[in-house]
């Protein structure tokens, strides 16, 4: 399970990543440009160093050039001191160079001379220039390889010619040579005129060219396939082309596990100048910002993830922590908890609204806690009113075992914990059975109250011997102190045993079914009286049947014909008469419980609304006397 | 059981307040009656009509409601009667001995 803050964080994560990406790929595309404009700038660079070189090579060769010029004047006015004072001053001139002057063919000066030729050379310990005084006709140059490469290679005026390095006899410095040749008037080559350029000077000036620390520079004449000069190494001067270790050809090359960029620069003469470059000495700066770039990219990436974690810890975390203590708090049944939530956020809303909820919870618990105590105690109470109302009903069965001449059995079924319905039998005297059914109306309490009242007034006042009389008394009993408007429907009946006389009143009760005979059961319907408790000077009419051995006699309250089913159906009093008839034959106690069960298939299962009460009495024979 | 259709319209006339009841007057619905009546005898509409010709069915608590708003009405000096009762109420008020009094 990832926490709140793994996934914030992740969140963050992803979207510095798509920036750093971002980020990258912009200075990728910056470095490429950056990597460009340093190579353009190195290319200017070595093209602008070169220049100077080859500046400095077509003064040389111009030099060349000028001297044969003078060289020429030299033979016509065969002038020592002109020769003399031309090459000094032209030494003095050009510092670039090391030594020069002019050389003649044999006898070419003049008919006298072998060997002719001045040559003056650069004194490196007082910076002058002065002659070289040795004897020249002892000096054997015809033979001198860079005397012979000089003429053999000169074909016209203003033509110069350069010879491979050497090492100068005279002052055991490599160098380079250039000539031009010198012409009579006849065309005819008669000598050169030649310019010394030393080795190291040229290094002097190869090595300018510095564009990077390891770069280094190569002077060289591929035409006739030499080296001149490189800053890598001086042991190749003269060398050929094909002695270099790395290839010439290439614009990029590895030499000694260096990768190398190559810009080149064809001189004047037809020299190349070639600058060697280390690749990654020329991005270095580029990589070193780079890097930079990356490690700013990076480190701010952590600071922000660090700076992400705290702030979610102390804005979500840390609160969310102490709600979820505090809520485990709640939950265990600490309603006291006050969650505190300094801030003014969703959490902050969140706390406020739980304590909110924590207090209603805390009153409705108590609320709910006080009424139910109280339904509690109600309901005891309720269970102890039962029994007693229960108690009260006749309920040994049969109540009168000495007595074979009729079976009597009732049971009272009360919809609630105590109901208004009573059923009692008694003899008023030895040979007078009195059986009673009433209901009073309303439920519960109330109801059970006035019944025990109802119940005791009928059971005592049975000295009036007629049941109208009965009910007329307690009719004005119940009427004088009736504030509850309370009334009750009842039927009594008084059997004589000895004479079968069955003498009954009515107070607006459901009316009784009788048995004659083998006959089925009929209603014994008579004109009503008023209820009882109603009116207090209302008159009771009473009635009379005998009951002959065979006979029986079945009363009920209204919970049996008012019995209803789902579909608000009555049980109905024409139920009630197939009911009976259907179990006619049937003695007292088998009766009702028959009775009850087809009440309930009836109703199946719906609530009962009322109390179901039923008496039976079934006469077997007359009592003797 | 379903008593979502006891319904209860009050017509206020002259002399005469008539109530139309329809629907079963039964344990659940007779107090909402007795309330329904009692506020009027309140209100000083003492005379009071009840047309009981739509009542499915009356239980004894009906009864009894009835029983006591008819008291009231007759402490107050007014009258009450049970106009065009259907067969169930007619038969319930006929067993206690009440219908030459209410209706």
């Amino acid at each position: 399970m990832h926490s709140l803050r793994t996934k914030i964080l992740f969140i963050v994560l992803g979207l510095f990543v798509l920036v750093g990406v971002a980020f990258v790929l912009y200075s990728m595309g910056t470095t490429k440009n950056y990597k460009r404009l340093r190579l353009e700038g190195i290319t200017k660079t070595v093209e602008y160093e070169s220049e100077k070189v080859n500046k400095i090579i077509a003064e040389i060769e111009r030099s060349a050039v000028f001297l044969a010029l003078d060289g020429a004047l030299f033979y016509k006015s065969q002038s020592e001191e002109l020769g003399n004072t031309s090459v000094l001053e032209y030494l003095r001139s050009f510092n670039a160079v090391i030594g020069g002057g002019f050389w003649f063919e044999p006898y070419a000066y003049n008919k006298s001379t072998f060997r002719a030729g001045i040559y003056a050379f650069f004194d490196k310990e007082n910076g002058e220039a002065r002659l070289d005084y040795f004897d020249i006709s002892e000096y054997d140059y015809h033979n001198m390889n860079w005397y012979r490469e000089i003429i053999d290679a000169i074909k016209s005026p203003y033509q110069v010619a350069w010879t491979k390095p050497y090492i100068d006899d005279s002052s055991y410095s490599l160098m380079t040579t250039a000539g031009a040749g010198i012409f009579d008037g006849n065309g005819h080559l008669i000598g050169v005129s030649i310019v010394d350029w030393e080795i190291d000077k040229v290094i002097e000036e190869l090595t300018a060219i510095k564009p990077t620390e390891n770069s280094f520079v190569l002077l060289c004449v591929p035409k006739q396939d030499y080296i001149i000069s490189s800053t890598r190494t001086n042991s190749v001067a003269g060398a050929s082309l094909k002695s270099l270790t790395w290839d010439l050809n290439n614009d990029s090359f590895e030499l000694e596990g260096v990768e190398y960029l190559r810009f080149t620069r064809v001189m004047n003469n037809g020299w190349l100048l070639s600058v060697q470059i280390p690749e990654n000495e020329i991005f270095a700066v580029v990589e070193a910002q780079n890097n930079r770039f990356s490690m700013i990219i990076a480190f701010s990436l952590v600071l922000m993830l660090c700076f992400a974690y705290y702030m979610i810890s102390k804005l979500i975390n840390a609160p969310l922590k102490r709600f979820t203590s505090d809520i485990s708090q709640i939950a265990l049944g600490n309603l006291d908890i006050h969650i505190e939530m300094g801030s003014k956020d969703e959490l902050g809303l969140l706390a406020k609204t739980f304590n909110k909820m924590t207090a209603d919870l805390k009153k409705s618990i108590e609320a709910y806690a006080r009424e139910h105590a109280e339904k509690e105690r109600i309901g005891a109470e309720l269970k102890v009113a039962t029994e007693i109302q229960a108690s009260m009903l006749p309920c040994i069965f049969p109540p009168y075992p000495d007595r074979a001449e009729f079976d009597i059995y009732a049971s009272m079924f009360p919809a609630k914990e105590v109901g208004g319905d009573f059923y009692d039998f008694f003899f008023i005297d030895e040979y007078n059975l009195a059986v009673v059914i009433a209901d009073v109306s309303g439920k519960g309490v109330p109801a059970a109250l006035f019944m025990v009242i109802a119940k005791t007034l009928i059971k005592n006042c049975s000295s009036c011997k007629k049941p109208m009389n009965v009910f007329e008394s307690v009719n004005r009993k119940l009427c004088e102190n009736n504030k509850a408007s309370m009334f009750v429907t009842a039927f009594m009946g008084i059997y004589n045993i000895l004479t079968g006389r069955f003498v009954y009143v009515n107070a607006g009760h459901n009316p009784p079914l009788v048995k004659k005979g083998k006959g089925g059961y009929e209603f014994l319907k008579t004109k009503p009286n008023l209820i009882l408790a109603w009116k207090k000077n209302a008159e009771y009419r009473e009635y009379e049947i005998t009951l002959e051995p065979g006979d029986a006699i079945y009363l009920y309250t209204d919970g049996v014909t008012e019995a209803m089913n789902a579909n608000l159906e009555l049980f109905s009093e024409a139920r009630l008469l197939e009911t009976l008839n259907r179990y006619k034959d049937y003695v007292p106690t088998e009766l009702l419980p028959a009775i009850k069960r087809e009440i309930d298939l009836f109703a199946d299962c719906a609530e009962q609304a009322d109390d179901i009460s039923m008496l039976a009495l079934k006469v077997n024979s007359r009592a003797d006397s | 059981m379903n008593d979502g259709d006891f319904i209860i319209t009050k017509e206020i006339n002259e002399e005469v307040t008539k109530f139309i009841i329809k629907g079963r007057v039964n344990s659940i619905s007779a107090p909402e009656l007795q309330f329904e009546l009692e506020q009027s005898l309140k209100e000083g509409l003492i005379n009071i009509v009840l047309n009981m010709s739509q009542v499915e069915y009356l239980s004894s608590i009906g009864v009894r409601a009835i029983l006591q708003i008819y008291k009231q009405a007759e402490e107050a000096g007014g009258k009450f009667r049970i106009e065009r009762p259907s067969e169930n109420v007619r038969n319930v008020l006929g067993i206690a001995a009440l219908d030459e009094m209410l209706i």
